[in-house]
């Protein structure tokens, strides 16, 4: 492997001055900085901190001082990774299976601590979080949070493609300026809802609207109660993550259909809505981490409703 | 027929209430005169369009619910008026032109409600369920033994509702259960866990990466001893404005008062 000299200090200087993150035809060849970040190893080994870094150096975006992505829990940035499980919510049923996997890094997109920040006073003397902190350390778990720059990363949102992927709305025509795909052909809102429920693998898609209803167009809209500008988004149909909340944001949508508005709504999860980014995640890790083993591993939503008899 | 206008009637009801009676921004006229002479009253969750339409043809123009008239909770300080807000929102414009010409006036009737010593969101949501003969104390209730997924099914049909969600192994017996109604708080959550004997939690609404995730977690950890569902906030707290009819009954007698469910805003593909 090559082992380019420039020296540990060096390079921290570099990241910290911004020039790593706007690598392109930046100043320096990627390929330089992907294997000099190694040299105080051995071969081939690749510690927590340089993984971030790595992935710093790759989102094509300066790294924010603000922001939630950062290592959580007790996790030593120099533990040498063995392995990578990427999944959106790291829950303890993911880290009993990345350790299974012999991935001792995890890379989740949501909080490892059921809070935005992982901080929370309210959780001091908390016996799940005690565990689950515990459970971490004595068994050498990594986990970073990549959300802030997952999203904002360049060419492409990573979540928004791997969504874009398991809808097939890729292969279907973008109106840029509206921000709506074209179905195939047009579809009752109840027959695209059951191939919704298919495509996402979810028991929790709730519907909004005339089940009758013709839709043409499809896209992403918000989660919550627009003020200022009143305009739909164009689409027929509005999908959005968990709705914030529902006695607001369901209640509008409710009152939009009821005022004769030829629209209808979908809110699936916030899980079902990302988790295929994380698959996504995975792949393009894969490209800027060759020596190490990634691994998508589905956290699956928490939610069920059909009971199998 | 004694003649009442909107604020006669929020007078009675501030008598009724006694002690408990406070002085809330929040519990206020959304639209409409408090001068107006009431014809009928509505109670109900939300006053959607719907139960606008279904309260203009039972010549109800007073309107009281637990939400506000138009989406958001106009009352925080930062707010710039709903008339500000929404101005250019044809959904707003539309409801307020139905509003204004139907003078219907809508009272919002939540602190107050909800200050009174008996809670009668509960009280609502457990008759709706027929659990009130479970009742044991505060928020738990001692259910005949059955598994979750028979009591997912069991209130699905019973509430008459599709989009409930479940947490937890459709499997588990359930036995004691807690009801917690309004947007369920993690804090309250940790509380209602310290009760080693409660197998199953009725909630509303929670952020999902919250109460769901970490009792997800508690999950994966003990072993799956528990349950956890999800009514929805509709289906959870109008109900409990079926109560506020049947409450306002027994003092205001000349006025027919109806609860008019707003039925649940969510339908779910087969």
């Amino acid at each position: 492997m090559k082992n380019n000299d420039i020296s540990r200090r060096n390079f921290l200087k570099l990241s910290g001055a911004g020039l790593v993150g706007t690598l392109g035809t930046g100043l320096l060849l990627p390929g330089q900085f992907t294997h000099a970040a190694g040299t105080a190893k051995q071969n081939g080994s690749i510690t927590a901190g340089e993984v971030v870094e790595r992935i710093k150096q790759n989102v094509n975006i300066p790294w924010r001082t603000e922001t939630v992505d950062n290592l959580k829990g007790n996790g030593n940035p120099n533990t040498v990774v063995m392995g990578i499980t990427t999944t959106f919510m790291g829950t303890l049923d993911i880290l009993q299976k990345s350790l299974k996997a012999g991935n001792n890094m995890i890379i989740s997109h949501e909080p490892i601590f059921w809070n935005h920040t992982d901080i929370d006073e309210g959780l001091t003397g908390d016996p799940v979080y005690l565990h689950k902190l515990d459970f971490m350390t004595r068994n050498g778990l990594i986990v970073f949070r990549f959300h802030d720059h997952l999203h904002g990363r360049k060419p492409v949102d990573s979540i928004a493609e791997g969504w874009n992927e398991v809808m097939g709305w890729e292969n279907y025509r973008y109106n840029k300026e509206k921000r709506m795909y074209t179905l195939p052909e047009p579809v009752t809102l109840a027959s695209y809802a059951q191939e919704v429920k298919k495509r996402l693998r979810s028991d929790s898609v709730r519907v909004v609207g005339d089940p009758q209803l013709i839709i043409r167009t499809v896209g992403m809209g918000s989660n919550k109660v627009p003020v200022r500008d009143g305009r739909l988004p164009a689409a027929d149909l509005i999908f959005h993550y968990e709705p914030d909340r529902e006695n607001s944001v369901t209640e509008y949508e409710r009152d939009i259909v009821l005022s004769g508005q030829q629209k209808a709504f979908i809110s699936v999860s916030h899980n079902r809505r990302e988790e295929d980014g994380m698959g996504n995640c995975a792949r393009w890790l894969r490209t800027i981490l060759p020596e190490i083993p990634i691994q998508f591993i589905s956290s699956e939503e928490p939610f069920w409703r059909t009971v199998k008899k | 027929m004694a003649k009442n206008t909107v604020q006669q009637i929020i007078n009675q009801i501030r008598k009724q209430l006694g002690k408990t009676w406070v002085n809330s921004p929040v519990d206020v006229l959304n639209t409409g005169n408090s001068n107006t002479i009431v014809t009928g009253i509505t109670t109900s969750f939300s006053p959607t369009i719907d139960v606008l339409k279904r309260s203009i043809e039972a010549e109800n123009n007073l309107i009281i619910t637990q939400q506000p008239a138009f989406y958001i909770d106009s009352q925080a300080p930062e707010r710039d008026p709903v008339e500000e807000i929404f101005k250019e929102n044809p959904t707003y414009l539309y409801k307020k032109s139905l509003i204004e010409e139907n003078k219907l006036v809508i009272w919002r009737f939540y602190d107050n409600w909800n200050n009174r010593k008996e809670d009668g969101q509960l009280l609502g949501i457990a008759k709706a369920l027929n659990w009130e003969k479970y009742h044991l104390e505060n928020k738990s209730f001692l259910l005949p033994e059955s598994t979750l997924g028979e009591t997912v099914l069991s209130i699905s049909k019973q509430l008459n509702i599709q989009g409930i969600r479940a947490v937890g192994d459709p499997s588990v017996k359930i036995k004691k259960a807690v009801i917690s109604h309004g947007m369920f708080r993690f804090t309250e959550l940790q509380e209602i866990l310290k009760d080693p004997d409660v197998t199953l939690l009725v909630i509303a609404e929670a952020i999902e990466w919250e109460s769901p995730e970490y009792f997800r977690d508690l999950l994966t950890w003990k072993g799956h001893n528990k349950g956890m569902i999800l009514l929805g906030r509709q289906a959870m707290e109008d109900p409990g404005y079926g109560e506020v009819a049947r409450w306002l009954q027994t003092f205001i007698k000349d006025i027919p008062i109806e609860w008019i469910p707003a039925e649940e805003p969510f339908w779910v593909p087969r």
